[in-house]
């Protein structure tokens, strides 16, 4: 048994191969943007709509409310990114009950995919929010001593990440195989259960934790910006 | 090997693209839908609550509109009402003036009934009573009583008691009495006549039986001298009318206060 799809080689030429996870990813993908497409073609914006266009605002809206929650600022910059991360791990987690799929989310190599991702939008999505300075500034803060400190963090969170959703994704195909070789009749379902409950909550911890991540190298900003103008409202006052 | 370098390279690569296609195909269209529908759901909610507005305002319109109706009606009964109370006050003075007009002439016209009645009532009592005198004297007169008045009327003449100056102007004289003269005492009337109208004086002698008793001396002229008792009814009359009138005066103020 393979702990990993990425051992699973469909097709090699040198470096370049094929292997499960990027062919369940494909999958994954080509099921995700023809299905939007499927339904976005037909799209309107009248009262009533298709049942497609209901699930999709559904599931588009409870993304952006998340965002909104979490970051406290307009979620449309932060949902193709946010949003494509809980879709795509959601998908992967979900259609882990089907017999012979294997979940690319199941793999070190695309946990460690999304979060070396998430590693850079933080950074790409603070720069562009707050500038560069005020970006690398957060790292000497409180004071310049915790920067190693930061930057440990930066990656031990990424890691974290990275980890995190391989190990439940993977933990749990691995039980439910461990469990059909002891107790193959009643335990498998309730453990297939139990994982596709284990695959939603990962794909929200997920999304939830990269928002949070970017919503710190970006909210500092806003943060800052709020001050700097209740200190000049507070200066017009007092001049008045 | 739990870890490949290069499907991580390749996840991340699909991943932004998934990232790209997504959001072509799905949060684009999607977040634009979302918007242009809350855009109408609020332009909708805007429309309703502005169309709200409208007809609460035109309901105050309404309102107020019902209650200046209102007012106007109660304004416009009570000044019907006044209207009514001053047309039948007037209508009521209008008819009472009418009634006391009517009453009036009633009145009036009962009171010229009653002078009327009163009026030929007295002429009919003052010729009843000058009717009875005449008759009377009539009846109880004779030639004798006339002729004995020709005699005082010759003997009056003679003492020249009678004036008889406006009959000499005229060429004749007519003697007219209620009995036939006797020829002797036409000669004396003839004869003392003759001394004072002259004696060409042509004399003529007529019967009037309207004359009661007594003479009486008429030139052609129209000029008369009488000398019988019809002068004398005349007064009577003439005093007889004159009591009358004065017992219609005296009576009259009783008779015009209304009798309401």
């Amino acid at each position: 048994m393979e702990i990993s799809p990425d051992a699973i080689v469909l097709w090699e030429a040198g470096i370049f191969k094929i292997n499960a996870t990027i062919l369940f990813t494909w999958l994954i993908m080509g099921i995700l943007v023809i299905g939007s497409w499927l339904v976005t073609r037909k799209i309107t914006s009248a009262l009533t709509m298709s049942k497609g266009q209901n699930m999709l605002e559904v599931v588009v809206g409870g993304v952006m409310d998340q965002i909104k929650e979490v970051s406290q600022q307009d979620p449309r910059p932060y949902l193709p990114f946010i949003g494509s991360l809980f879709l795509f791990i959601i998908t992967s987690n979900v259609l882990a009950i089907v017999p012979g799929f294997q979940p690319p989310t199941g793999s070190l190599s695309t946990t460690a995919a999304l979060a070396l991702c998430v590693f850079l939008a933080v950074p790409i999505f603070g720069v562009r929010k707050q500038g560069w300075r005020g970006y690398l500034r957060q790292y000497i803060q409180p004071t310049p001593i915790m920067l190693p400190f930061n930057i440990i963090g930066e990656l031990s969170r990424t890691l974290a990440l990275a980890v995190r959703l391989f190990g439940n994704v993977m933990s749990g195909a691995l039980i439910a195989a461990i469990l059909l070789a002891i107790a193959p009749l009643f335990f498998p379902i309730l453990l297939q259960a139990l994982g596709l409950l284990t695959g939603v909550i990962q794909a929200y911890i997920f999304s939830i934790l990269a928002m949070v991540y970017i919503a710190s190298a970006t909210r500092a900003h806003s943060g800052r910006e709020e001050d700097q103008s209740k200190h000049e409202a507070g200066k017009g006052e007092r001049e008045a | 090997m739990l870890f490949d370098w290069f499907t991580v390279f390749a996840q991340i690569v699909n991943f932004l693209i998934l990232v790209f296609l997504l959001r072509k195909f799905l949060y684009g269209p999607i977040v634009d839908t979302m918007q242009e529908r809350e855009r109408l759901v609020m332009e909708r909610i805007e429309s309703a609550e502005k169309k709200e507005h409208e007809a609460a305002a035109e309901r105050e319109r309404f309102q107020a509109k019902n209650q200046e109706l209102a007012e106007h009606f109660e304004q416009k009964q009570k000044q019907a009402d006044e209207e009514v109370q001053v047309w039948r006050k007037e209508a009521l003075h209008a008819a009472r003036q009418e009634v006391d007009v009517t009453l009036q002439d009633w009145h009036k016209s009962v009171r010229q009934e009653m002078d009327s009645f009163k009026t030929e009532l007295r002429r009919f009592a003052v010729q009843q009573t000058y009717a009875v005198a005449g008759k009377a004297i009539r009846d109880l007169a004779d030639t004798s009583l006339e002729e004995r008045m020709v005699g005082v009327f010759i003997s009056q003449l003679k003492k020249g008691e009678v004036d008889l100056s406006k009959l000499k102007q005229s060429d004749g004289v007519t003697l007219r009495s209620a009995f036939e003269v006797s020829s002797q005492l036409r000669e004396q009337v003839q004869k003392d006549l003759s001394a004072h109208l002259g004696e060409d004086i042509s004399l003529k002698f007529e019967t009037d039986p309207d004359l009661t008793a007594g003479i009486e001396l008429a030139a052609l002229d129209g000029h008369q001298v009488a000398w019988n008792l019809r002068r004398y009814l005349d007064a009577l009359e003439d005093e007889l009318d004159s009591q009358f009138q004065q017992v219609t005066h005296d009576s009259k103020p009783a008779s015009d206060s209304p009798q309401a």
